[in-house]
Order: structure tokens, then sequence, then C-alpha cells
């Protein structure tokens, strides 16, 4: 094993598969600064253009792309309030409101420094993990992937933002068009008002873009000045993030965990991850009422989770051809392209490509926070460029976004009607995070409800994983109201 | 809480109400697979939009903090004006994009946005439409090879 863990790196440091990770890196940068062009959509354009490549070659530009896509789009996120990546979604509620406050290096720092560490701990997990990980796997059914989205969706008690009504009903909301199409299993037809384009369901790339930028859009049009408010604060804000990140060592840690573990669970993805470790911080936190004002742990959270479910989606794509996400989903086509069979012999005889892959990850994040650190500088510097020019190439930016991944114009009119709703729970102070996590597992959770109802009626309750997860989500779910209780009853300090 | 504020938010619990009723009456004519998920969320999201309605109405209400973070210094008659302003900016360019395509759409009200909005001068207006220009058709036309649509009022011709 450990041949083949210096053979798998020895791969990715021959010519030309650095050059190629290199080609990806710079590839990832951009597809991940830009809204819409996912990392699964951006794979998907690259696939024609590694049939003359070697295995350890077409990893290295595919998964230098895909894996620095979590991480660049922190930074739209941030700065701009506009997510680079769906799944950077949960960044912009305190590290953009940082960014007001002429925090952006701080926020920055953490979100990078974060999305390395999250990347690393995946990619570690991988190598660690392929070896052990198939007869535990094997042991999972859809009961147990349930009730990873349940425990997911119980973090909503965590996002209320002190309005519980307002937050489970917003959630309620988010399930409800999560049901927008086809019903699992059925394919009856569900609030699609006979319109072709809402049978494949609402779409989270414009519902993101809508609910998150376009107030954000708003905001900055609005009042006429830069996206700082304040005073920007200098580069050495940057090593302030990266402290922030040493100093909450431990969310940290838990975060790599849920994004870890969420990862390794098909279907939730990164989307669910962020908003996850999110409800997590808030939770864990001594003073919840800090986040959605610019808390840094929820820059730090969602970040490292993300990163961390990205690279860890790999973990049941190579060991069972099962994708862990939708990026890993077209990396199965990569897979068949380079006559690799997922399973068996990438454990056995093509270990040392799958170690190679782990070493791609951990490279390109490297080397994507170096040239990050670079820039960062000049991207701080976009903070203090007055509102009015920023405006139209935001609004470009958006549309965009929207348009490109489906390449229908319908999905800018969703991300429209989503911007409506965004700004006007912001503007009344009803929280837009549960509804996006309504929206995120609504579709999981009623799938593999279905799919365990189906294969073992009422007997998936009992089986003892589920027992484990289903405990666990009450506890998520009245945590907060226990800990405010328990606050109300401590003494006050003197 | 101003009175307008006060009936923006019932008006808004209220949406809801109609909303969820609306998901849980028409969940009840689907086949009993598809039915289950929906009403068995759509009532306790009723119960939940109800309980808002009743509290969003009674006077108590007014006294509630419900303030969103960072939202400062403007007037609400002023901060109306102008959220109502950019909102027709951003569908009058969703509209353009529509008949003419992006192509022409972006750089053409981009410039109209910075004269007559944000009130630049020509040389920053015509950077700024460039720059959007730049990114539709260099990145997402050229690069990316995202197929963008001519416009509907082009076809005619």
């Amino acid at each position: 094993m450990f041949e083949a863990l210096i053979a798998g790196l020895g791969q990715i440091l021959a010519w030309p598969a650095i050059g190629l990770m290199f080609v990806g890196i710079a590839a990832g940068f951009v597809v991940g600064i830009l809204p819409g062009i996912g990392g699964a959509t951006a794979l998907a354009l690259m696939l024609p253009f590694i049939f003359k490549m070697q295995p350890a070659e077409a990893f290295a530009f595919l998964l230098g792309m895909s894996s620095v896509v979590a991480m660049t789009g922190e930074i739209t996120s941030i700065l701009f309030g506009v997510p680079g990546e769906p799944v950077t979604a949960a960044t912009i509620v305190d590290g953009h409101t940082m960014a007001k406050q002429g925090e952006a290096g701080r926020a920055l720092g953490a979100a990078l420094f974060g999305a390395l560490i999250g990347a690393l701990f995946g990619a570690v997990s991988l190598m660690i993990t392929i070896p052990i990980v198939q007869p535990f796997l094997r042991s999972f059914g859809s009961p147990e992937f349930l009730m990873f989205a349940v425990v997911g969706i119980a973090f909503v008690s965590s996002l209320t933002g002190g309005s519980p009504i307002k937050g489970f009903a917003a959630a309620s909301l988010g399930l409800i068009l999560s049901m927008v199409g086809q019903a699992p299993g059925t394919a009856t037809l569900r609030y699609t008002f006979d319109q072709l384009y809402l049978w494949e369901g609402i779409r989270i790339v414009p519902a993101t873009l809508g609910l998150f930028a376009i107030p954000e859009l708003i905001d900055l049009a609005i009042h006429r000045g830069s996206i700082a408010r304040r005073d920007v604060g200098s580069l050495g804000g940057l090593r302030e993030g990266f402290l922030d990140v040493l100093r909450h060592r431990w969310l940290a840690l838990r975060c790599c965990v849920i994004g870890t573990v969420i990862g390794v669970a098909p279907g939730i993805g990164g989307n669910g991850a962020q908003w996850v470790a999110y409800g997590h911080a808030v939770q864990s936190s001594r003073d919840p009422k800090r986040f959605g004002c610019g808390a840094v742990e929820g820059v730090i959270a969602p970040a490292i989770a993300a990163a961390g479910e990205r690279t860890s989606a790999l973990i049941p794509t190579v060991a069972f051809g099962i994708p862990g996400n939708v990026s890993t989903a077209v990396l199965l086509g990569a897979f068949i392209i380079q006559g690799l069979v997922p399973g068996r012999e990438m454990l056995t005889t093509k270990l040392s490509v799958t170690f190679g892959m782990a070493w791609t990850m951990i490279l390109a994040n490297l080397v994507t926070i170096t040239i990050t650190l670079l820039l960062a500088r000049r991207l701080i510097g976009i903070t203090r460029v007055r509102g009015g020019l920023l405006v139209p190439p935001l609004i470009v930016l958006v549309f965009l976004g929207a348009f490109a991944e489906r390449n229908t114009l319908f999905d800018v009119l969703v991300m429209l009607v989503f911007g409506v709703l965004g700004v006007a729970m912001v503007e009344l102070g009803w929280p837009r995070a549960p509804l996006i996590l309504g929206i995120v597992l609504g579709g999981v959770i009623e799938n593999y409800l279905a799919l365990s109802v189906s294969r073992y009626e009422a007997e998936w309750l009992l089986r003892p994983f589920v027992v484990v997860m289903l405990a666990l989500s009450v506890a998520v779910a009245v945590s907060p109201y226990v800990q405010a209780l328990r606050r109300r009853r401590a003494p006050a300090p003197a | 809480m101003s009175a307008a504020r006060r009936g923006w938010d019932v008006a808004f619990a209220a949406g809801l109400v109609l909303l969820f009723a609306y998901a849980g009456y028409t969940a009840l004519e689907y086949p009993e697979d598809a039915r289950l998920f929906p009403v068995a969320v759509a009532l306790p999201g009723l119960g939940l939009a109800l309980l808002q309605l009743a509290l969003s109405l009674r006077p108590a209400a007014a006294a509630e903090p419900q303030s969103a973070p960072d939202r400062d210094s403007l007037a609400p008659a002023e901060r109306t004006r102008r959220t109502l302003e950019i909102a027709a900016w951003i569908v009058g360019i969703f509209a353009a994009v529509y008949l003419v395509g992006f192509q022409i759409a972006v750089p053409v009200t981009a410039v109209a946005y910075m004269r007559l909005a944000a009130r630049e001068g020509w040389l920053a207006s015509g950077i700024v439409a460039l720059l959007c220009w730049g990114l539709v058709f260099g990145v997402f036309d050229r690069l990316l090879h995202v197929p963008l649509p001519t416009g509907q009022l082009l076809r005619l011709f």
C-alpha cells in the first residue's frame, strides 16, 4: 500500500500530468469564480479532452479543476455576495457581511484556509479509508442514507435566526418547492401547472442566486457606495483569518468530519453539507446572535464542510461506483472513458491511480491557495470600488450564471422570482437558510423514504443505525432551545 | 415597526398561508404514493404560517425587533424608491436579453445603467460595457461554448 501511495504521487508529479493539473487548476479557478458554471458542468465540458490521456493525466486534469472550484467560489461569495458555486452560498451570510464591515481580508483568509483544511482532510480520509470502507458502506442501505438527510434537516432549528416559527415555515416552504416536478417512483406530476420546464423541478442554481445574490446586488445598488462600508482592513486581515481557523480548531475539526461524512453519503452533497455545518457552528456557539452579523465561525464552518464533502465524495465513487455528488457522477464518465472499473480494481491493481487522485486534490488546493494569496490584495481592493461600476458586471454574472446550467431563460426567470422572495425575506426578517436547506434535502428525503418503505416497509425504523440517527436528529433539533433555556436560567454576570 | 412594514409582514404571512393551503389541497388529488409527503409537509407548514400571521396581526408585534443585519441609515421611503428603481432595471435587462439576446442587450443596458442610474461618465460607462460584453462573448460564448440565445425579436428578421 505504501508503494502505491508513493507511485500515485510519482504519477502526478511526472510530465505531462503535472502540467495538465495546472491547466485544470486554472480552469477551476475561473469556473469557481463564475456563478452558475458549477464544477459538474465544467467537468462535463472537459470530458472530451481526456480521450487520448493516460488515467493519471486525465484525473490530474479533471480533479485539479474540480477540487479548487469550492475554494475559489468562496471569493465571489465573500466579496460580492454572489455565490460562485451553490456550495458556497452559506459563506455569504457572514462572509459578505464581514466584507461590508471592511473585513474582507479576514473573511477570505478564514474561508480559503478553512477550505484548504477541509479538502486536505477529505483527501487524507480517502487515502486512509479506501482499503477499509467497502464492508462498512456495504452495510448501508436507503434507510441509513435517509437518516443522514434527516439529521441535516434537523439543523433547521439552528438556522432560524431567533424566529423559530418563521424558520420552520421557511423550511416547510423549501420542502414544498422541492416537490415540484415528477414524484419519485410514480412519475406523478406535482405543482407543474402544465409547464414542461417544471417537470424537472426547481433547480438549486437559480434558486440560490435569486435568494442570496439578488438581495445583495440590490443592497449594493441602493447604497451607491462601495461594498465595504467601513475602512477595508489591511492585508493582515488574511493572516487574522488564518489564525481564526486555528483559534476555532475544534469547530474546524468537527466540520471536517461533517463534510467528509456527508460526502460519503450519496445524495446530500455540498449544498446540504455547508448549511449543516453552518447550523452546527450556530448551535455550538456561546453567542449564536452574532451569526448573520459577521461571525467568522459562520465563514469557517461552511467553507470547510463544502471542501471536505467535495473530496470525500470520491470515496463511494471509487469504492462502488456510487457517486457522492453531481460532480462525481460526471467523473464516473471519465472512469468509463479511461477503461477503469470502480470497485475492487481501483482498490487493488489500480490503487496507485486512486492515491494519485488524492494527491491531485492535495496539490491542487495548495497551489490554489498560493495563487489566491498572491492575488489577495487586488481581490480585496475590489470591495473599495464604487458600487455603480460593479452593478452591471454583477447583474451580467448573475444572469449568465442562472442561464448557463441548462441554457434556458426560464432559469433566469426563476432566479428573478426567487430574487423577489429573497428581498422580501431579508426586509421582513425571515431566515433564508432553512428555505434553501428544505429545497436541497426535500428531494433526498422523499426519495430515500420511498425506497425504504417499499423495500423494508416499517421495519427500517428498527435498524440500529436508524435508531441512533433518529435520536441524534431529535438532539440536534431541540439543542438550541435547551441551550437558550440554560442561558436564561444562568445567573447574570456581576 | 412602521404601518407599511407591518402591512408587508401580514401580506407575506398571508401569502404563505394561501400557498400551503393550495399545496395541501392540490396534493389530495394525487395518487397515494405521491400524496403522502406533500400533505405531511403542507399541513404543519399551514399551521406555522397561520401562527405567524396571527403574530403579525397582533398589536404587540410593533414592539418586536425584526431587523435584518446591516439595514441602515436610508429613510424607508427612499429605500423603497431605490429598491423599485434597481428592480425595474433588472427586469428591464431581462426583457432586453429576451428580445435581442445577451450579446446586444448586455453592452447596451450596461451603458444605459451607467449613464442614467449610476451617473458615470462616458469613459467609465464604455469600459464597463466592454468588460460586460467581454464576459458574455469572450468567456461564456467563445471559451465555455454556452449556446446564448439570439433573442425573440431578432428571430423575426
